[in-house]
């Protein structure tokens, strides 16, 4: 399609569809020879028998694509070509569409405001009340150094008389697609058409796009610029850790890692001797349930069946909950940590391995190394 | 052979597979747009018989015959079918079905009056105008030696 727009053909457009000059070979001329029973429709028109051909001034033209259906599919088409005049439009009227989405994100909202508070240690003083949105988002800004652009961008992002005013300008041009007149075109004129074309469908998208925007933004308008920036600081970073607490936004469509370090903790064996075992985080998945504990990092305890990282650590009488709620989660970080650091019994030697050599079998996993 | 097993090999033989030859079409009209040939290369067809005859056999030389591939189904544009319908209707000799060029075009049929019963091997190898080097030479050695038995029976006379 590209090298077509690019060539010097000329095309005939004609009904909304693109003819394209008609290939010969005997057997084809032949054919379009035995096609009588054309109409005359118009001076210098003439149609066969179907309409997939079309005879003008003497030259052949074949029916080839829809032109309503090139601008609705050019995305798919040409997408690098589609993606530059997009970025183009979008820049011209300064639309951050990724950014509104963390407003809405409600996984986010559960994790912050639900889970969280319940990790993390706040000094509430003299109160007594449970803090509010505010005031875990004043306690994220004071225990996070979020970056000044961050704050810049939170002061633009709530000016609302800005967007308002692109939205007045898109709704005054509201772009109307014109279909191209029937007749003879150049191909390189036909291809500036379709930009136009393609620049009109966009702002058209863009158009119900800064619509939603604005209703989002109205909505902030009484929120603190640094709390919008603390929700900008995540969108980028993806990840916040405050008192050994936090989260991580995997790059699969919303799916959060949400998990509390154990800290270093000793585990006795069997003859009393300890071993020091390292810091971990322990982590839930917020995309897949049954919600189960696992250990982020490549990590070695009796309780894990191997050494590598994300492994699932071995629960005995736990019911992993199947719903994604905050007290499902904390339920679930909290028997993962609670079974790493109290659930091994030295005289039982319940687990996967155990912290002492016994001679009943060669262990494949040894904690040799974590003996004091 | 049984009338059964005479109906068999009958069938047999139209379901045979045909292969696809390529016809002189494909050829010509593969050079017309590869060599973007136009309307004035049919006026240089309409000359080329006058001033190869007239033109010395020292003007032609040994070239090599350039290897080209032609597609199995040709299709042109309008403009150049109509070229390449002229070049077959007025260029109507067998040696065009071994052509790979626009120069060989135009030599095909002073190359067939030359020598009409070429080995199609001799023609599909070489270039025509290394053939009608060849051939002019060929004839201008006959007459040379046609002259001198003349002459010899002359003096003997």
């Amino acid at each position: 399609m590209r090298r077509l727009l690019d060539s010097d053909l000329e095309l005939l457009v004609e009904s909304d569809f693109i003819y394209l000059p008609l290939l010969l070979d005997p057997d084809i001329e032949k054919e379009t020879k035995k096609l009588f029973g054309s109409t005359s429709d118009r001076e210098g028109y003439e149609h066969f028998n179907t309409d997939h051909i079309i005879k003008h001034r003497d030259c052949l033209f074949v029916k080839t694509i829809s032109i309503k259906s090139l601008i609705k599919h050019f995305d798919a088409l040409n997408p690098y070509y589609y993606n530059r005049l997009k970025s183009h439009c979008l820049e011209k009227y300064q639309l951050s569409g990724e950014t509104d989405a963390i407003f809405l994100d409600e996984t986010l909202e559960l994790i912050l405001f639900h889970i969280m508070p319940h990790f993390v240690r706040v000094r509430r003083g003299l109160r007594r009340k449970k803090p509010d949105k505010e005031g875990i988002l004043d306690l994220i800004k004071e225990r996070v150094d979020v970056p000044q652009s961050y704050y810049r961008d939170a002061l633009r992002f709530i000016n609302v008389e800005a967007l308002n005013r692109v939205y007045q300008d898109l709704e005054n041009h509201r772009p109307i697609f014109n279909p191209p007149e029937n007749g003879l075109w150049r191909a390189q004129e036909l291809k500036e058409w379709l930009h136009e074309a393609i620049q009109a469908r966009i702002l058209a998208d863009a158009h119900n796009r800064v619509k939603k925007t604005l209703e989002v933004r109205r909505q902030l308008t009484h929120t603190k610029p640094e709390h919008i920036a603390i929700y900008f600081y995540i969108a980028d970073k993806g990840a916040i850790e405050i008192d050994n607490f936090g989260f991580y936004k995997m790059k699969s469509y919303k799916e959060y890692w949400i998990y509390k370090r154990t800290g270093q903790y000793v585990l006795k064996d069997y003859y009393g001797r300890s071993y020091l075992f390292p810091d971990c985080r322990v982590a839930v998945s917020t995309y897949y349930t049954p919600l189960k504990p696992f250990v982020i990092e490549k990590y070695k305890h009796p309780f894990l069946r191997g050494q590598q990282a994300g492994q699932e650590i071995c629960l005995t009488g736990f019911e992993a909950p199947d719903e994604l709620t905050a007290d499902a989660v904390i339920q679930t970080l909290e028997e993962g940590i609670t079974a790493l650091l109290y659930g091994y019994d030295a005289r039982r030697r319940n687990g996967y391995h155990s912290l002492d050599k016994t001679f009943v079998h060669i262990p494949t996993i040894t904690f040799e190394d974590y003996r004091l | 052979m049984t009338l059964l097993k005479e109906i068999q090999v009958e069938r047999a033989k139209h379901r045979a597979k045909k292969p696809l030859r390529k016809n002189v079409f494909n050829r010509i009209s593969s050079i017309v747009k590869q060599y973007h040939l136009q309307q004035c290369f049919l006026n240089a067809l309409d000359h080329a018989q006058e001033h190869l005859w007239k033109d010395d056999s020292e003007r032609f030389r040994v070239r090599m015959k350039k290897p080209m591939k032609f597609p199995l189904f040709s299709l042109v544009t309008q403009k150049e079918y109509s070229i390449t319908v002229s070049i077959m209707n007025r260029v109507e000799n067998p040696y065009l079905e071994f052509v790979h060029a626009p120069e060989e075009i135009l030599m095909s049929e002073y190359l067939y009056r030359l020598n009409p019963s070429i080995h199609p091997e001799r023609l599909m190898r070489f270039h025509f105008e290394t053939l009608v080097m060849y051939e002019q030479r060929k004839r201008d050695s006959r007459i040379t030696i046609k002259e001198t038995r003349k002459r010899d029976l002359a003096c003997r006379e």
